[in-house]
């Protein structure tokens, strides 16, 4: 069945980011901030309306017919789950904006909310893509306004950020776009529901791996991880929020559309899935070992993030979808706790995000008690560790699918590493943020809170820890809701 | 609809013993931690009736629900299969239940020169150790594999947060005291999660009720990886030799009251995840079971001799706890039904000695403000005859002097050991071990008690001599006289009462092996 509605969740952004540039260009003065808040708010709920129904709804969907009958447009029960997750974190940049200080968000927003809601518009059209096209422009529509949202900053550091993930960008695009014409080579087709000829398997398998090379990028999993930490130390809170949530989900529909049509092939493919995702977690875990700016480790631990999050994935091609959009969900509540506290204190200490070190956090927990346990929450989330269960519930989640798999003792080994350096990464962190307010060794200083802490920031770490908790009382309760599970 | 699903399933009904267990618990330890944080904080009798009520209250659901044979059982995580399936059976109530206790006697113990900081209060170390007590009883009422492994993770953080910021030393000592525990505990977790998840995907089902008999015909590299997994995992959390540091550093540095709860609380998880999965009767096919028996064999003879030269009494609980740990880990990979008897009630009475030892030291520590020997004080029999009479009883129960509940599980053992069709060659070496471990507790008993209770100084020294004598020392008294005295007692009774002792061993061999 054909329902146009289906696409609301990409339109409706898409329209309010053209409407958004208008209104900034048309509304003089200080009225424009409003105006343009008003415009890109209401976009977003529109957009998060209808991907409610149409969670509400369940089933699969389809719009945009294709030749032969087949739909361009497609989304199912997990489409729309993760296309609520792309929304919500959209909501929460857009919320954490609001007292951001710098000039591009305070004076003239418009620009940055308008490229905000071409990221949305590209992630939710990557996610319910039925056609390597569209997954194409919803890639491209995606990240090229991360790279822009990460260059509106001002200065050297920011500059460097967004060289880095512009080259980077181009490079995996340009992968993805090779892969794209290697896969039609193969399969002679561009849907991604189509039955490939069994004589082009070779060829098939190289335009699978060059796809999943650009959305590696996407996802900060490895080797497409480079940008992720000079973009990580240049991006305000709002945009991080963005980059460690949104481009994620797309890279996990993406995947989950690809998947099926590999089928044929075995298990061959899901063990390139399987590298990434162990190289990705052992490999960032290992590097936020080291870490002590906390854009640093954030950066490393979203990488290593990735590659859990991409883990289920290689339990095989009609394996760890469910998982896969779980871990997703997870992370990004524990991910964007983090970030939210870290942005509040930004504010409140007057510095920048980068300019946040773990010596300056010491005594957190002591000196701002609810801030210092939701950054607790959001570490203790990341690593697993109970008492927040929901983390080590994404952990068991994504291990299932491939321990279900023959021979694959190799990828549980490397999960077990990997688990065990990430329990180490936070138990770190939770050494600084409940150590005493003292100076530390070496002589740093906790940073001085010289201002409150925005109140939205606060109001949004609570909710985050709020539901980080609810969900490790009743898993279903919360990944129910995005028809997770 | 899930949502309404699980809410209606939540509803205590008929089960409310098993939610009292759990639910008071976490309340407390949640009120207490947040109350802790705030500008008043809770004042020491607020906190103490706080936590003593939590354990109390948890003792009861624990009793109700091992009585009354109540269950819980609902979806939790639906994708991955794990249900909310929580009952105490034969091998987990009595564990259970020494938990609830050491947790009480660890409210009592509970002083202000436990490590409280500065700008703390009791409230908050309370809180932690009843996020133990949490951990503990989600852990051994489980029936989910998956789930008795995410609850038996939740003892990594409360100890590392008391190793970090209430253990004694410089900030440098608590860092490395807490490195070292969450090094351990979360490599322990996280081997014990691994297993459990090969485990439980080799036999398709994370249900302990259906787990035995998934297993049965599933490939034998998966059941082996898992088996050796789980083994090391127990080595760590046992702790047996060499996973054992975690343990004899957090006793030396940390407060009384936590040496208490994790005597209690927290070690016999380790015994408990070994008879829940390793005695089972296809798992212990696996052939792993010498190699553990050997481990723990070792462990039984070095931590007997060490104990033996320990001047820190401290430390030679701890190294008494690892031979007593280590007979509950033989008897089960020893394997068989009189094996898992001896292993299971090993590892409750485990339980059990280490809580009274711990409270009779806490006891002695407040009166001598230090938990070492080799210092001029009075002889207890004749300054303080009140915890002279505790010391002797408590140190009787660890030594396993027939009399004591702690004797019964040495006789379980040996015989485990000894019966027939176990004469297998590398029984005779373990034989050698259990025997020197069991003997030099023995030895450490006597040496301590003769130390502390018959000598030191004396009231009939020359009353002209200018040597300047210790400030004599008050006798135990107040609650936690009375906790140590109930504990010792406990001991003693129960080590004259073999008949009950017999048939809480046969009914845990009966929920692990069946009733064959």
């Amino acid at each position: 069945m054909s329902d146009l509605l289906a696409i609301g969740p990409a339109a409706l952004p898409a329209l309010a980011a053209v409407l958004v540039l208008l209104v900034d260009a048309l509304v003089p003065g200080a009225r424009s901030r409003l105006a343009v808040l008003a415009v890109a708010a209401a976009g977003l709920a529109g957009g998060l309306g209808l991907a409610l129904v149409r969670t509400a709804q369940g089933g699969w969907r389809q719009a945009l017919p294709g030749p032969g009958g087949v739909s361009l447009w497609v989304t199912g029960p997990l489409a729309s789950g993760l296309v609520l997750v792309v929304l919500v974190a959209a909501v929460l940049a857009v919320a954490l904006a609001v007292p951001e200080r710098d000039a591009r968000w305070t004076a003239r927003p418009g620009p940055a909310l308008a490229l905000l809601l071409a990221v949305v518009a590209g992630a939710v059209t990557a996610i319910c893509a039925g056609d390597l096209i569209t997954l194409t422009v919803g890639a491209v529509l995606t990240v090229l306004p991360c790279v822009a949202l990460v260059g509106l900053r001002r200065g050297e550091r920011a500059l460097a950020a967004t060289l880095a993930l512009l080259s980077t960008a181009v490079t995996a695009l340009a992968a993805l776009v090779l892969g794209v014409a290697v896969w039609y080579a193969a399969t002679g087709s561009l849907l991604l529901a189509a039955a490939p000829g069994a004589e082009h398997r070779p060829l098939h398998v190289l335009g699978f791996a060059l796809v999943l090379v650009g959305l590696a990028f996407m996802a900060s999993a490895v080797p497409g991880h480079d940008w992720t930490s000079p973009a990580f130390l240049g991006a305000p809170a709002p945009v991080l929020v963005l980059l460690t949530v949104v481009p994620r989900a797309a890279v996990v529909g993406s995947a989950l559309a690809l998947l099926p049509s590999l089928d044929y092939l075995g298990l061959g493919p899901v063990n390139v899935i399987a590298v990434v995702a162990l190289a990705g977690l052992l490999l960032g875990n290992a590097m936020a070992l080291r870490q002590i700016e906390c854009s640093r480790l954030l950066a490393w631990v979203s990488v290593a993030q990735s590659g859990w999050m991409l883990l289920p994935l290689a339990g095989g091609p009609l394996a760890g979808g469910p998982q896969s959009a779980e871990v997703l969900l997870v992370v990004t509540l524990a991910l964007a706790s983090v970030i939210t506290v870290l942005g509040g204190l930004a504010l409140a200490g007057e510095v920048s995000l980068r300019r946040l070190t773990l010596p300056g956090l010491r005594g957190l927990a002591r000196r701002a008690p609810v801030l210092g346990t939701v950054l607790s929450a959001g570490a203790l989330t990341l690593a697993g560790l109970p008492p927040l269960t929901v983390g080590m519930v994404a952990k068991v989640a994504a291990v299932q699918p491939v321990l279900q798999q023959p021979g694959r003792w190799w990828v549980a080994v490397g999960a077990v590493v990997g688990f065990a350096l990430g329990v180490g990464v936070t138990i770190r962190w939770l050494r600084f943020l409940w150590d005493r307010p003292t100076a530390s060794s070496s002589g740093v200083e906790p940073m001085p809170l010289t201002r409150p802490v925005p109140r939205v920031h606060l109001v949004v770490a609570i909710l985050l820890a709020g539901l980080l908790a609810a969900a490790s009382l009743a898993p279903q309760l919360v990944l129910g809701l995005v028809g997770i599970g | 609809m899930v949502t309404r699903t699980v809410l209606a399933a939540s509803l205590p009904g008929e089960s409310w013993p098993v939610w009292l267990a759990l639910l008071v618990p976490l309340t407390a330890a949640v009120m207490l931690g947040v109350g802790s944080r705030t500008r008043d904080g809770i004042g020491r009798r607020a906190a103490l009736a706080i936590s003593v009520g939590a354990a109390t209250l948890a003792l009861v659901g624990v009793v109700g629900t091992a009585l009354a044979h109540q269950t819980v059982d609902q979806p939790w995580a639906p994708a991955l299969g794990i249900r909310l399936h929580l009952a105490l059976d034969g091998l987990s109530w009595p564990p259970a239940l020494v938990a609830c206790l050491a947790s009480l006697a660890a409210a009592l113990v509970v002083g202000r020169d436990d490590g409280n900081d500065a700008d703390g209060n009791e409230a908050g170390l309370h809180a932690l150790h009843l996020l133990l007590l949490e951990a503990s009883l989600v852990t051994l009422m489980a029936r989910d594999v998956l789930l008795l492994v995410i609850a038996l993770a939740g003892v990594v953080l409360p100890v590392w947060a008391i190793a970090f910021d209430r253990s004694a030393g410089q900030r440098e000592d608590r860092r490395r005291t807490a490195s070292r525990v969450s090094g351990s505990l979360g490599s322990g977790v996280v081997l014990a999660t691994a297993g459990a998840l090969v485990l439980t995907s080799a036999a398709g089902t994370s249900s302990l009720d259906r787990f035995s008999a998934g297993l049965v015909g599933a490939p034998r590299s998966e059941v082996l990886a898992g088996t050796v997994l789980i083994t090391l995992a127990t080595v760590l959390l046992v702790p047996l030799v060499p996973g054992h540091t975690w343990w004899t550093g957090l006793v030396a540095a940390a407060p009384a009251a936590t040496r208490v709860i994790v005597a209690g609380g927290v070690l016999p998880l380790g015994g408990y995840l070994a008879a829940r999965l390793l005695a089972l009767p296809v798992i212990h096919a696996a052939g792993v079971g010498p190699w553990l028996a050997a481990v723990a064999a070792l462990t039984m003879a070095w931590a007997g001799l060490a104990a033996f030269a320990q001047p820190n009494l401290a430390r030679l609980l701890a190294l008494a706890g690892m031979v007593h740990g280590a007979g509950a880990v033989l008897g089960v990979a020893a394997g068989g039904r009189l094996g898992v008897q001896a292993g299971a009630l090993a590892l409750a009475v485990a339980g059990l000695v280490g809580t009274t030892a711990f409270t009779v030291l806490a006891a002695l520590e407040r009166s001598w403000g230090t938990t070492r020997v080799d210092h001029t004080r009075e002889a207890l029999r004749l300054g303080q005859p009140r915890l002279g009479r505790l010391v002797v009883g408590g140190l009787a129960a660890v030594g396993a002097v027939p009399g004591t509940v702690a004797f019964w599980p040495v006789v379980w053992g040996g015989l485990a050991l000894l019966s027939e069709g176990r004469r297998a060659w590398w029984t005779w070496p373990l034989g050698v071990g259990f025997a020197v471990g069991l003997v030099m507790l023995l030895a450490v008993a006597v040496r301590v008690i003769s130390l502390v209770w018959a000598s030191g100084w004396t009231v009939a020294m020359d009353p002209t001599s200018t040597v300047e004598l210790p400030r004599p020392v008050p006798d135990a008294s107040g609650a936690l006289r009375w906790a140590a005295l109930l504990l010792v007692s406990a001991v003693i009774v129960l080590g004259l009462l073999p008949g009950p002792l017999a048939r809480i061993a046969d009914a845990a061999a009966t929920a692990v092996l069946g009733g064959a």
